[in-house]
């Protein structure tokens, strides 16, 4: 059944990242409710051959952490404070960033799995780690394909075991130093408690700041995730996984978390038995709701969305679809007024989506990513970037967007010397000829332009652009 | 043009009262009768208080903090006396001459009385200044410059990227892209470009407020900053050495014009959960940079200096013990610092209370004896001029002070 394009169009700017090039009619003629069930289930979606082989030809974005570590020839990670300028001069800890950077990129622009990408977004900025903090870099890529991307879709529990699994978030949030001090391990730089993930763990990945937890939940919290860090022994031998339980740095006393009794003699089992009472807890149901309603719908959702999406969370033991599918049920997810800022990331990938640009050259848009203050995979403090749109309305932004968009009018297709672009004057006859996508002022403003560069400034550099 | 501006940094300008109508007219108004002047700068990540006003004369510091304590005076690394009982981190000795001639001084056991020790919380808080609201949507220093516009034309300068909530809110602020080729015209300002923007957002919906605000306030900021082009260029990145130079040229920036009343700065990068160092090591490099940015911030200010008041401060404190990785966990209470001709310095303000454990904030951090706000009233009310309703607008529900921290005008 055909939809309207309008609702399509709104659609395609909120469960993708825009639609491709002849997309918009597509899907219309598909129907929303087929688009979405495929994106929900993306390995149904065949992926478009070329993409594939190009993104196959990044060849260190199919290392695992360990292998991304050892390719770098095993930057001495000890002390830390030593190796911090070491780190940012080696050659191959940057090869591992940039490929899969680009790899990121280029799956946004040109994926037909677009759901997918929206939620590798979403869920690598809610599970944040900064490739600029000591040596994250290395493990951006292993991270993004081993931690987030295949749990994506996917439980919520799987999401979180493999974030607090993986050294680029142990490095990160310093849980790979967290210490019984009376252990027999404690020794050299690994002699102390260290709550930073513990408190992160709960803050910001599952209770969320007013989830009910105490300072004496940060501490017990704190005295379960000792000895589980990264196997420090493998940094210097570079044989082994990195990921480690050590016991003889674990806290093995009796503890009470969120008022559950964990018994003495408890080790690594008592991670796993924390995580799942995280991921099972109402309030963790609560603040992942609010947050996705936050990401998809507006930055103060309305109370019976985020408590269907909270309800739904707990029904299914945390099935990311299932929410999703939740989501996209409600009527709140369809209101098109008022129209939301898109986030620097969200326009600038849109808009190369909108133009069929293929992404061999991928930075000139990491530029433009950092120059409007969401450099890519660096994001400052734990709590990732903000989700609230209004964060982001900032007048001067909105003169930076112009700039780019004049920029890419102006060019062929900067990111590639092959071609790779729909001719802008198709681009333009594609949007003046489908019914409620733009304003008339921008019909207007299109009309009234001498040549095509200027007419596609009108079209790309207009509200429906911008916001969404 | 546009991946050579790819690391270029901010400057953002408040309009005046005028620019809120789009007109030019408040920029040439009547010059501001005060000439007073404030900079806050936001630590962002919590710095260590406690290595920054060291406690050296107490023996207790030493006990709990094995690894990281500052050495006492007159030894290799020691600190910088101050009293006999504090000095000053080693780091911050560019600061030591402001301490003797009576334009520094330290609020102790300062904060939110709010007990979050969520970082993202905790600077939301000391940006609305509303502890425990998280609903305002505004920052203090937006509706400060509201509450000075009523009388003197004034405005805001930050190099913050993108615009920092707490000078966002209804008085337009805007961030100005700058960069080593700040002075070109982008290309969104110029032909054949500009025509088409100018008639897509010549219209009353944010959005094309948004625009027109925008390309107003560059116009505005690039004649008057245009004699600056050098320093501009080089003032983009961030870390250490950028914050020294931003600082340079808010100073100057400020010192030209009575308008420019406000300035904000961050430094982030204080979260020092591991290896924090003492005298040296990665706390005393930054460090290094604040106190040499703090000096090149009074330099570049010049005679202005003495109309200017400094406030430094973050979001909260860290641990009074060290760690197990020779660093410190999120605390509680902490140092504000006050810089400036009018700030009654070289003396220490508020109330310490020493570092037993009965003394500590749930036995392991300073407590809050004195409300951030506090501080920033009374240098609100005694060297801005602001009273009564103004200043209740500023500090929503909030009434107290911490009289004798500046000099009133």
């Amino acid at each position: 059944m055909a939809d309207d394009v309008a609702a399509v169009w709104h659609l395609m700017n909120r469960a993708a990242l825009g639609p491709a090039p002849g997309e918009l009619a597509a899907v219309a003629a598909m129907g929303s409710r087929a688009y979405l069930m495929g994106q929900l289930d993306p390995t149904s979606i065949p992926e478009d051959a070329d993409l594939e082989r190009r993104l196959n030809r990044l060849r260190t974005t199919r290392l695992d952490a360990t292998a991304a570590y050892r390719h770098t020839g095993g930057i001495p990670l000890l002390p830390i404070t030593q190796t911090i300028g070491y780190v940012r001069l080696a050659v191959l800890a940057r090869q591992l960033m940039m490929e899969a950077q680009h790899a990121r990129l280029m799956r946004a622009v040109e994926s037909r799995r677009q759901l997918l990408e929206v939620m590798v977004d979403f869920w690598f900025n809610h599970f944040n780690v900064s490739a600029s903090k000591d040596f994250t870099m290395i493990w951006i890529g292993s991270y993004e394909h081993e931690a987030i991307r295949p749990h994506a879709l996917g439980r919520f529990r799987d999401l979180l075991g493999a974030t607090a699994r993986h050294p680029a978030m142990l490095g990160y949030l310093d849980n790979w130093y967290n210490t019984d001090p009376q252990s027999p391990g404690a020794q050299g730089d690994f002699t102390g408690y260290n709550e930073n993930y513990a408190r992160e763990l709960m803050e910001l990945h599952t209770l969320g700041v007013d989830g009910g937890y105490t300072q004496q939940d940060v501490q017990e919290l704190t005295r379960i995730l000792t000895g589980w860090g990264i196997n420090t022994l493998a940094l210097i031998t570079k044989v082994g996984d990195l990921f480690q339980f050590d016991e003889s740095r674990h806290d093995f006393g009796a503890k009470t978390f969120l008022g559950v009794p964990f018994p003495q003699g408890g080790g690594a089992d008592e991670v796993e038995r924390a995580l799942d009472i995280l991921a099972r807890h109402p309030a963790t149901a609560r603040h992942i709701a609010l947050r996705l309603a936050r990401y998809f719908v507006a930055d103060q959702p309305p109370e019976d969305l985020v408590t269907a999406l909270a309800q739904v969370f707990m029904e299914t033991d945390g099935d990311i679809r299932a929410v999703l599918a939740a989501l996209f049920d409600h009527a709140a997810f369809w209101e098109r007024s008022p129209p939301r800022l898109r986030t620097p990331y969200q326009w600038l990938i849109g808009l190369c989506r909108t133009m069929g640009l293929r992404v061999d050259n991928h930075r000139p848009l990491l530029g433009v990513l950092a120059q409007q203050g969401m450099p890519l995979h660096d994001a400052p403090q734990p709590n990732g970037y903000s989700l609230e749109r209004s964060f982001w309305f900032k007048p001067a932004a909105v003169l930076a967007r112009l700039d780019v968009v004049s920029w890419f009018a102006a060019n062929g297709n900067p990111l590639s010397r092959r071609e790779g672009r729909v001719q802008r004057s198709e681009l333009v006859q594609e949007y003046l000829h489908e019914p409620g996508v733009l304003s008339e002022r921008t019909k207007i403003v299109i009309a009234a332009q001498s040549d095509d560069m200027l007419r596609i400034c009108a079209l790309l550099g207009g509200p429906e652009w911008m916001m969404t | 043009m546009l991946t050579r501006r790819a690391l270029i940094k901010s400057l953002a300008a408040a309009g005046c009262c005028s620019l809120a109508q789009l007109g030019l007219g408040g920029f040439v108004a009547q010059a501001a009768t005060s000439g007073r002047r404030l900079v806050v700068v936001l630590l962002r990540g919590a710095i260590d208080g406690l290595s920054v006003v060291v406690p050296h004369g107490d023996p207790k510091y030493y006990a709990i903090r094995a690894a990281i304590a500052l050495q006492p005076p007159g030894e290799a690394g020691g600190v910088l006396d101050l009293d006999g009982h504090f000095g000053l981190h080693p780091a911050l000795e560019p600061l030591l001459p402001f301490w003797q001639g009576g334009e520094l001084a330290f609020v102790l056991n300062a904060g939110s009385m709010d007990e979050t020790r969520s970082h993202f919380d905790a600077q939301q808080y000391m940006e609305s200044a509303t502890p425990g609201v998280k609903s305002t949507v505004d920052g203090w220093m937006n509706r400060l410059l509201a509450a000075l516009s009523g009388t003197d034309p004034s405005r805001a300068i930050s190099f913050d990227e993108p615009l920092p909530a707490i000078l966002s809110g209804s008085m337009p602020v805007v961030d100005m892209p700058l960069g080593e080729n700040w002075l070109e015209p982008d290309a969104a300002q110029s032909d054949p470009f500009k025509a088409v923007y100018d008639m897509l957002y010549g219209g009353s919906d944010p959005l094309s407020l948004a625009y027109q605000q925008a390309a107003l306030a560059r116009a505005e900021l690039l004649a008057q900053l245009a004699v600056h082009a050098d320093e501009l260029a080089r003032a983009g990145g961030s870390g250490v050495a950028a914050f020294q130079q931003q600082a340079r040229l808010i100073g100057t920036v400020l010192a030209e014009s009575p308008q420019n009343t406000l300035a904000f700065m961050s430094f982030t990068g204080w979260d020092t959960h591991v290896n924090q160092g003492n005298g040296q090591g990665s706390l005393a490099n930054l460090l290094g940079g604040l106190g040499a940015g703090l000096g090149d911030l009074a330099a570049g200010l010049g005679n202005a200096w003495a109309s200017t008041v400094v406030v430094v401060m973050s979001e909260f404190g860290r641990t009074a013990r060290e760690n197990g990785n020779h660093g410190t966990d999120h605390g509680h209470g902490n140092a504000m610092w006050l810089l400036g001709g009018p700030v009654a310095g070289g003396r220490f303000h508020g109330e310490w209370l020493g570092l037993d454990e009965a003394s500590l904030h749930e036995g392991r951090d300073l407590p809050v004896t004195t409300d951030f706000r506090a501080v920033l009233a009374t240098v609100l009310a005694d060297h801005l001029g602001l009273q009564g309703a103004a200043l209740a607008q500023v500090f929503p529900g909030f009434a107290g002070a911490l009289p004798g921290i500046v000099h009133g005008g």
